[in-house]
């Protein structure tokens, strides 16, 4: 079952993320910085216009440019004129768009080939793509973008697209196998004695935190050595998919966590937990029936019935946005302190802001793992809740 | 319509500031009991730390949905 939890929660979040419009995604326009001409140069005063007549435009124009000239050379890099400076609501929306999840890969099925992969954007004529972005492709903003762009070409058929968020969610399964897998094994092969190496003892004394601190505590050893392996798993998958977003794996990488689908897919799954290990434990009527309290006025149980659906479904919503909130908010704040560099637009604000960041990105490596710790634990008290209900 | 958008904008500012008031304030009663309690009992401080963490999460996990109500109003408004 907690295999299953990798797969299930991946499979949401691809049905989820084609879902229009996440919360953080910034639509407003953005206006072209205004280039060129500077902005209200008062028309030269003195010679040139008391004789206009007698100097040719070729001169006067020729005066412009010098007075151009010297605006340029008066000016440091730091404190030009106000025309060329971007507002700050365009430098953050810039910035901003880096929490966005694209598409890195595309995949056709049906058409003329088969199954094949497709290029995620558009391209011309002779192969290269239409819209480039910092020398990045910019890919189709939707599923359905792609299907009318490649469905005349390839004969019909129906393509996916393959996002960030997705190839991160495949490395932290495969990061999960990997580790765990591969420590365990080397443990394994130390048979009789105590098991040694760092990597073995570092995640000895997370497993240990999370089945004598989280899961023993809340319920009980028997019923909870059952659930150990689930909430491991979980744990260690949302832990990864924090810590790969504070890493620069490149055009695949990205802080999955922070993107609403994801989240909702693991939030998601725990909602299956709860339901499937209730009605495992208690059978399916009795297990809706737990939601009742005992000893009730029966005037009372429709409220009640209301409170607790309204109860069981805010309960995952409320995991999916505490933890996207935080993810998100931690790259906010550090992508904000670099649009202070824009802003400014001098140098000397750089080692500030470096500092800034620093903090900032250390204080967001706490919370990647509180976060996680959060989310289990949360998962660990509604299971129990459901396998024992304290009515 | 400029004065619209100048609205939104000055909502989800203000709206941002306010939440952190709460979420402040919270948090802040939160650690000056936990610093009592410590001081009160030192032996039950991992306790008390672990209890400290857990609910300084909740709080924050609250301020943000302020937050992200605000960061909805600011950036999917066309500027």
């Amino acid at each position: 079952m907690s295999l299953l939890s990798i797969l299930i929660a991946p499979l949401v979040a691809l049905v989820l993320q084609h879902a229009p419009a996440a919360p953080v995604m910034p639509q407003g326009q953005v206006k072209p910085p205004v280039a060129g001409q500077p902005a209200a140069k008062p028309a030269p005063a003195g010679p040139a216009s008391a004789e206009p007549a007698q100097e040719g435009v070729l001169d006067k124009l020729q005066e412009q440019v010098e007075h151009v000239e010297e605006s340029i050379e008066e000016h440091e890099p730091g404190e030009h004129a106000e025309h060329g400076k971007p507002s700050p609501s365009q430098i953050f929306q810039t910035l901003f768009k880096h929490l966005e999840p694209h598409a890195v890969a595309a995949v056709w099925f049906g058409g003329s080939k088969g199954v094949g992969f497709v290029k995620p954007y558009p391209v011309d004529a002779a192969g290269r793509p239409l819209h480039l972005e910092h020398d990045e492709p910019v890919g189709f903003q939707s599923g359905s973008e792609l299907n009318r762009y490649y469905a005349s070409g390839m004969g019909g058929g129906w393509g996916l697209l393959i996002y960030n968020i997705n190839t991160v969610q495949w490395m932290a399964a495969a990061a999960l196998l990997v580790v765990l897998l591969l420590v365990t094994r080397s443990a394994r092969r130390q048979a009789g004695q105590a098991p040694r190496g760092n990597a073995y003892h570092v995640l000895e004394s997370i497993v240990l935190y999370v089945r004598d601190d989280m899961v023993y505590p809340v319920m009980g050893k028997d019923v909870g050595d059952r659930f150990v392996p689930l909430f491991l798993t979980q744990f260690f998958f949302i832990l990864f998919m924090n810590l790969f977003g504070l890493m620069n794996l490149g055009h695949y990488g990205g802080t999955a966590t922070a993107n609403w689908a994801v989240t909702a897919g693991l939030a998601l799954t725990t909602l299956l937990f709860i339901h499937v290990s209730g009605i495992r434990e208690h059978g399916f009527f009795h297990h809706w029936k737990n939601f009742i309290p005992h000893g009730l006025p029966v005037f009372l149980i429709p409220l009640i019935i209301l409170v607790e659906i309204i109860g069981m479904l805010v309960k995952p919503i409320a995991l999916t946005i505490r933890l996207a909130a935080n993810l998100t908010a931690g790259h906010l704040v550090v992508l904000s302190f670099f649009g202070l560099i824009f802003l400014f637009g001098s140098y000397a604000i750089g080692v500030p802001v470096l500092g800034m960041s620093i903090a900032i990105y250390c204080l967001e490596l706490f919370v990647c793992f509180v976060q996680a710790y959060i989310f289990t634990y949360l998962s660990i008290i509604f299971v129990g809740a459901s396998v024992h209900p304290e009515h | 319509m400029d004065m619209n958008v100048g609205l939104v904008g000055l909502g989800a500012g203000i709206g941002a500031g306010l939440a952190i008031i709460g979420g402040g304030g919270g948090i802040s009663r939160l650690a000056a009991a936990a610093m009592e309690a410590i001081a009160r009992q030192p032996e039950a401080a991992g306790d008390i730390k672990g209890t400290t963490i857990i609910t300084a999460a909740f709080i924050e996990g609250v301020t943000l949905f302020a937050v992200v109500v605000c960061l909805l109003l600011a950036l999917n408004t066309a500027h």
